[in-house]
């Protein structure tokens, strides 16, 4: 795979949950600094790839190693702490507390100062979640709720980035925003891996990809190539050739 | 008309019940598991704190009578012992039925968990751990130690039988003119209302109660996020143990309104109540169950014995725990989130719009 010195490698990875196994000898090598978009059909096991990366699956072959040190084995929760952020395509905020709670919880292991910083960094990129501080997360509207999810992940300041989805239920126009904003992310230097069933807006933007199917890698290669085979996009993608 | 003992029996009954039904509901809402050995942490905690208070006892050559009108002014209080001794004794009980529970959360859970037991297993398992508590309290009360402290303790106070504990002539007795009331009773009060307020800050003003209540709801974002889930539900579980240890220390001193202390009693009695506590109050609601709880207790000592019995006959005082199952049924079919989301429901926010309306005519 084309790109910079890999930050997260993934060899001969088998994994699922509990004794049923998704994903079959996966291996992956993400660049530093770059965007690395996984995509594939519906069920393909894109979201099983992310929950890998961090842990939140069970692996039952193969080695995860991040910055050159093997973490297959290291508890989620660890992996936050090493500079890993994840923002799931579901219940991706906490309903039940306030804005504020949401953000205070990104930042609770950061000393208190560099936690206000960064919340005011986040507070003028997004005013709206000031203006509703003391509201419950709940009753935020869907496109607030996207603003406090990307604010949670943003807020740890991550060097790797797992993006789960992020334009599912997203009419066209907000999408297309979303994916230009995933792509500026990657410009600053971001190290992203998006998992994407929209296909055609994920490999626009994206650097590298991988298309999996079937819980195996059917193809991989810089993204703009995998938007031109014609036999990938018709037999995987569903899009028009 | 009920008398003021009723009353009193009734207090410190609801208090017993509701500091046991918030455990119920903290451990349900962090492992979604019906915790059966959780009442047993208090007949730990009450066994070890007994053993404690005796060794106080021992150590201290305890013979007369100590009087702390100084310590809550004009108001006498009488006891057997030194105000530090009953402190000592209830630190105890709340540490040994928070380790307790940590145990049964590491020892026992956690393992099928992994193995990835299903909600049914986690339940019966919560029924085997609480049989080897029991084990181990009949173990524990048959050891040379305790037996030797109980007879030591014996010959200097007389009244100490490990078999069946009754340490309620140790209780503070306080009396204000013609008013006696008993120490437990006040006790009961004030720990339900410490537990109220304490949660209560503890689970809205501290960065450790924003880290319990992100992992109840979403235990993979609180991960994501760099939280050790498993920890924070430990911590949880430390304190469910612990605050029924309090309920441990309250057993200690009452005999007289419940039945003495033995591996199987008074918990196989109200158990029942307990959970009738919880699941009234609202089983995912901390406060409700802490409500539900007192809720029950006063229905079972209260409404039966004082204002039902007059009305049916003595007889119905048996039956008191069918009241309990039956507010159970009841909160089942009408409010299955329990009275804590009474305040949701749109009957509730009816009546409370024409009551404004009403007011402000």
């Amino acid at each position: 795979m084309a790109g910079g010195e890999p930050i997260l490698v993934l060899e001969k990875i088998t994994s699922g949950y509990g004794k049923f196994q998704i994903l079959f000898d996966i291996d992956l090598v993400v660049p530093k600094g770059q965007v690395t978009v996984v995509v594939g059909p519906n069920g393909a096991g894109k979201t099983t790839l992310l929950n890998t990366i961090f842990g939140l699956a069970t692996i039952h072959k193969g080695s995860v190693k991040y910055k050159g040190q093997d973490i297959t084995g290291v508890p989620p929760y660890a992996r936050a702490k090493m500079g890993m952020a994840y923002t799931l395509q579901l219940f991706n905020i906490f309903s039940t507390l306030t804005v504020r709670e949401n953000l205070l919880l990104a930042t609770y292991d950061l000393p208190e100062e560099e936690a206000r910083k960064r919340m005011e960094e986040v507070f003028q990129l997004f005013p709206v979640l000031k203006e509703r501080q003391s509201q419950r997360a709940g009753t935020l509207s869907g496109g607030e709720r996207e603003m406090l999810a990307i604010s949670i992940s943003m807020l740890r300041k991550p060097e790797l980035m797992l993006l789960d989805e992020p334009t599912a239920g997203l009419a066209p126009k907000l999408a297309k925003e979303v994916f230009e904003a995933i792509r500026q992310l990657g410009d600053q230097g971001y190290t992203i891996v998006l998992a994407e069933q929209n296909a055609k807006g994920a490999l626009e933007i994206g650097d590298n990809a991988v298309l999996i199917a079937g819980g195996r890698v059917v193809a991989r290669g810089r993204a703009q190539e995998l938007l031109e085979r014609k036999d990938l996009a018709k037999m995987y993608l569903g899009l028009e050739v | 008309m009920v008398e003021a003992q009723s009353l009193f029996q009734a207090l410190y009954y609801a208090s017993v019940i509701s500091l046991l039904s918030v455990g119920i509901t903290l451990s349900y809402m962090t492992t979604r598991v019906f915790n059966f050995a959780h009442v047993r942490f208090a007949m730990v905690a009450s066994y070890v704190a007994a053993t404690a208070l005796l060794a106080c006892i021992k150590a201290a050559g305890i013979t007369g009578d100590y009087e702390f009108r100084e310590f809550i002014g004009g108001t006498l209080a009488r006891t057997p012992m030194p105000f530090w001794t009953y402190a000592v004794v209830m630190i105890v009980a709340f540490i040994v039925g928070g380790l307790v529970a940590i145990a049964q959360f590491y020892l026992v859970l956690k393992p099928l968990q992994k193995r990835g037991a299903t909600g049914l297993t986690l339940m019966i398992s919560t029924l085997g751990f609480d049989f080897i508590l029991v084990a181990l309290l009949f173990l524990y009360m048959t050891m040379p130690f305790t037996r030797g402290l109980a007879g030591d303790v014996r010959s200097l106070i007389g009244r100490v039988d490990f078999a069946s504990l009754k340490l309620d002539f140790l209780d503070v007795v306080i009396r204000t003119g013609t008013f006696t009331v008993r120490g437990v009773v006040v006790l009961g009060l004030v720990f339900t209302v410490v537990s109220i307020i304490g949660l209560y800050l503890l689970l809205t003003k501290t960065k450790l109660g924003v880290m319990m209540r992100s992992s109840i709801e979403n235990p993979n974002l609180a991960l994501v996020l760099g939280i050790n889930v498993d920890r924070v539900f430990a911590i949880t579980w430390f304190i469910a143990g612990a605050i029924a240890g309090l309920a441990g220390y309250m057993f200690l001193f009452g005999a007289v309104y419940l039945k003495p202390l033995t591996p199987t009693t008074p918990s196989d009695e109200i158990i029942v109540s307990v959970f009738a506590g919880a699941i009234v109050g609202g089983i995912n609601s901390v406060p409700g169950s802490i409500g539900g709880g007192f809720l029950i207790g006063l229905v079972e000592k209260l409404f039966v014995p004082g204002i039902l019995s007059p009305l049916v006959g003595v007889g119905i005082i048996k039956y008191d725990k069918v009241f309990s199952m039956l507010a159970v049924a009841l909160t089942l079919l009408f409010l299955p989130q329990g009275l804590a989301s009474l305040p949701q429901t749109k009957t509730f926010q009816r009546f409370v719009a024409k009551i404004r309306r009403r007011g402000g005519e």
